[in-house]
């Protein structure tokens, strides 16, 4: 979707039109919700969230500015979202507990040795990864978002994003190459 | 398992993480409210006691006025009521532009950073095109090998001052590499440092010589050398390069520093520097060999570009390529093994 496009569909759903915010969500649903699965790391809450995103996006379409690079917009408003929701089940619930957040379905937190790599799923080979990469993998394949997008969402330089990225994945290389990654 | 593999593999499990969009558009759409209720954006709201103070402003003018009228012009009781009431409908109409003026620049800054975040598609390729001279020969043994094959003034940069250094003005002393051939352990021996920059500003202070200011978007180097350069933020580079640095337009470039005149030289001159277009691909020549090994593991490989010959000494203008970024990442990594 181009900018002109989603300001187009912006627009339109400010007229109250529900087929412009099921344009928006055929483009991006699945983007926005493996950003969301990403951070909270447990499906049921991932749905909530794109749910819970898809009408904040529906309500709060007015308050688009042409020009901001939507694809960044809206990545922004996902993450933002998703650290308050992290923030609120922190608080929620007790220290011991608060520190495993979003690993109940999908992984536990589990260290590269006692890990069999041969059978995981994407959260868990990401798992190996600290957060900082993760978030930048994610963003840059199930987001699709260039690495200068994520720049400027993360407020970190070009440079930096992509030396941890290129970090990250010669790192999952380096496990491949061990027989731990197949 | 190569890098893109790996890249495959994690997109794949990802995808198979999807739930049924459908069921949840279903879910989503039950949500939406029958009536659209709208978040406004909020606008500024004169405040009372402002508006006490404009008003009181305007009453004030209005007796001074209304005083003044009388004194010298000795006119009648209704034409000084008139004046002053619309003067004070200005005063508070020229507040509310004020007001609006504020919003207004709210909304510029948001535009600024949003210019950060999508620069200006206006094009300095044809810029580019224009102002570098090509030989007869160049063109000839082009034309041979230019079917279908991308050329320099397709692709589009940053181009935020679009200005290409007049030839007419700029009087670069050809160089010759002397026997000094591209080799890329050199360059990288030699360099203190690779910069990513953004041409802003170029000057000839001496025949032969052309000084770039550049603003620093990154730093690859030693730690020191680093912290120096971003908090200078900008940076000033003497060459006398005949490749030209275009204004608006991004490189890499590996520098060191010249400690006689405490300025930042280009690491090898007598060959285009390595280029970064607005979609951040990168624009190399085939001495920097870690790029392309970077091209073959990370891109799909690097594709040959058809670019500008400055003349007939001119031993690069067919050896150019393009490829993706992450390519260029393998050199840094090279660069900063090397430094350890």
């Amino acid at each position: 979707m181009t900018d002109a496009e989603f300001l187009d569909a912006m627009n339109a759903i400010q007229q109250g039109d529900k087929t412009a915010l099921h344009k928006i969500y055929d483009a991006y649903g699945d983007k926005i919700y493996r950003l969301f699965l990403g951070k909270v790391k447990n499906h049921q809450d991932a749905e909530d969230l794109t749910s819970e995103f898809f009408l904040k996006l529906w309500e709060c379409a007015s308050l688009y500015r042409a020009g901001q690079g939507h694809k960044c917009w809206l990545s922004t408003i996902a993450r933002n979202m998703a650290v308050d929701y992290i923030r609120k089940q922190s608080h929620e619930m007790p220290v011991e507990d608060a520190e495993t957040v979003g690993s109940d379905s999908l992984t536990e937190h589990r260290t590269a040795e006692d890990t069999v790599l041969s059978n995981m799923n994407a959260s868990d080979i990401l798992s190996q990864l600290s957060e900082d990469e993760q978030d930048i993998v994610r963003m840059h394949i199930a987001a699709e978002l260039t690495f200068r997008e994520i720049a400027v969402i993360l407020k970190r330089p070009l440079g930096t994003v992509a030396w941890k990225y290129r970090n990250a994945i010669s790192k999952l290389q380096k496990l491949a190459k061990e027989g731990r990654l197949t | 398992m190569t890098r893109k593999e790996i890249e495959k593999r994690c997109r794949e499990e990802m995808q198979q993480n999807i739930p049924d969009k459908d069921a949840l558009w279903q879910k989503i759409e039950s949500q939406l409210p029958e009536q659209k209720t709208m978040i406004q954006p909020e606008k500024p709201v004169i405040k009372m006691h402002t508006f006490y103070r404009v008003m009181a402003g305007a009453a004030c003018f209005m007796f001074v006025l209304a005083g003044a009228s009388l004194v010298k012009l000795g006119t009648n009781k209704t034409e000084m009521m008139k004046a002053p009431a619309s003067d004070s409908s200005t005063a508070i109409q020229m507040d509310d532009e004020a007001y609006e003026d504020n919003a207004d620049d709210g909304d510029d800054s948001a535009d600024n950073v949003a210019d950060e975040i999508a620069p200006a598609e206006n094009s300095a390729s044809a810029n580019q095109s224009a102002s570098s001279p090509k030989s007869d020969t160049a063109d000839s043994v082009t034309a041979e090998y230019t079917e279908g094959m991308k050329k320099y003034s397709d692709l589009e940069f940053h181009d935020e001052y679009n200005s290409f250094p007049d030839n007419d003005d700029i009087n670069t002393t050809p160089l010759s590499a002397d026997g000094q051939y591209f080799n890329e352990e050199d360059v990288l021996k030699k360099s203190q440092v690779f910069v990513e920059v953004l041409i802003t500003e170029h000057s000839q202070i001496t025949t032969g010589e052309i000084l770039y200011t550049a603003k620093v978007n990154d730093v690859y180097g030693a730690e020191k050398i680093r912290e120096k350069l971003w908090n200078e933020e900008t940076l000033t580079i003497l060459t006398k390069s005949p490749y030209l640095l275009v204004n608006g337009h991004d490189y890499v470039l590996p520098l060191y520093l010249n400690e006689d005149s405490d300025n930042w030289n280009l690491s090898y001159e007598c060959a285009p520097q390595i280029e970064l277009t607005k979609d951040l691909q990168v624009i190399y020549h085939n001495g920097w060999y870690t790029i392309t090994e970077g091209a073959d593991e990370y891109e799909d490989g690097a594709e040959p570009l058809l670019y500008d010959s400055i003349g007939v000494d001119d031993f690069f203008y067919d050896r150019m390529y393009l490829t993706g970024y992450k390519a260029l990442v393998e050199l840094y990594t090279k660069f900063d093994e090397m430094q350890a």
